[in-house]
Parts: C-alpha cells; structure tokens; sequence
C-alpha cells in the first residue's frame, strides 16, 4: 500500500527534475535548433546531392564562429565548482 | 547522294556534339567527392561544436557533485578536455577545407583523417560528459 506521504515523495523528486530540465531547457533546445541545418546537409549528401565551394565557405565561416564561442574562457573557479 | 547526305549530317552531328561536349562545363568526379567528403566531415563538426556549446552552456558543477537527473551540471573538467580537443579539431577541419581549396586534385586522405580523428576524440569526451 502507498502512502500519502510516499506519493508526495515522489511527486517532489518528480517535480525537482521538472524544474532541472526546465531550467536547461533553453540551452539544450538552442543546441538542437543550431544543429538541424547541419543534420540537414548531412541528410542532403546522403539524398545524393553534392556540395559547392560556396556551401564548404559558408558553413565553415558559421562553425568557427561556434567554435569561437565555445573556446572563449570559462570563469575562473573560486573552489566551488571544482569538479 | 542519300549516302553522302547522311554522312554529312552524322559528321555535321559528331561536330556538334563535340562542339556541346566542349560548351558544357566539365563535372570532375574526383573534385565533386572531395568536396562531398569535406562538406561532410565539416557538418558533423557543426553538430559537435553545437553539442559543445550546448554543455557549455549547462550550470558548473558545484564542488563534489555529479551530474544527475536532478543535478543537471556541466563538468568543469571535461568543458577544459573539449575546449583543448575543439581547438585540435578546428585546426583539423581549417586544414582540410584549406588544402582542397587550394589544391582540388590533390589526395585529401591525410588532411581527413586527422579531421576525423580530432573529431571523435571530441565525440569521445563529450560522451564522457554525459554520464
């Protein structure tokens, strides 16, 4: 038998990863989002169609500047997130 | 006559042809499958460099957890291991569209492969955030 108590429970964890998700959410759709064009090209070379000079340039003028973002510093560590 | 007629016109033809073969702008397969297996390798870096970003992005870790289902964390440590093997996998894939660029006929396998390789070691570290 369940108790009332262990529902609760269980609802508050349920509740905690909500909110964790939630909270990332953004992040993570934007990574989605970001990718669909490349997953797109991907899907088009295997589709059979074949890429230009202009695409290459293009594609790899908007990865460097991912590229960029991702590589710029993190904030130094106080101690607190040492891991 | 008829004879001579029809030859003219197959010989008249074949000089068309050639005249078209010459007018047309030429496909050179060997330069069309580099540039395939560039745009390719250059794409699955988009998607690595995205899911980078993407951790990156996440919130620190705090000192002595580990990331879980309700602690959802970016490491630290492996941001710092995939900012080195991005950095390794961007020189890599620069390289490769560089040398195509700059010489179309010549064989790309070595450029590739180092572009491959950086890229799993950066799949490989981003696995290994993920748990």
């Amino acid at each position: 038998m369940v108790t009332a108590a262990e529902i609760e429970a269980g609802l508050a964890v349920a509740e905690a990863i909500v909110d964790a998700i939630v909270k990332v959410a953004p992040a993570i759709e934007q990574g989605v989002v970001s990718s669909i064009p490349y997953v797109q090209a991907i899907a088009g070379l295997i589709g059979g169609s074949n890429a230009t000079s202009d695409e290459i340039d293009a594609v790899l003028e908007r990865i460097n500047a991912a590229t960029d973002e991702f590589l710029s510093p993190l904030p130094p560590d106080d101690g607190t997130t040492t891991t | 006559m008829r004879k001579l007629v029809a030859a003219t016109v197959l010989v008249f033809g074949l000089a068309l042809a050639g005249c078209q073969t010459v007018a047309l702008p030429s496909l050179n397969l060997n330069t069309a499958v580099a540039l395939n297996t560039v745009y390719g390798i250059e794409n699955a870096y988009g998607v690595a460099v995205n899911a980078a970003n993407a951790y990156k992005a996440l919130p620190l870790c705090r000192t002595g957890t580990t990331p879980s289902a309700t602690n959802i964390c970016a490491r630290r440590s492996v941001i710092e291991r995939l900012q080195a093997a991005m950095l390794k996998a961007h020189l890599a894939v620069n390289n490769l569209v560089a040398l195509q660029k700059a010489y179309p006929s010549v064989d790309i396998t070595n450029a590739l492969s180092a572009a491959q390789a950086a890229l799993i070691v950066v799949q490989q570290i981003l696995a290994s955030g993920a748990r």
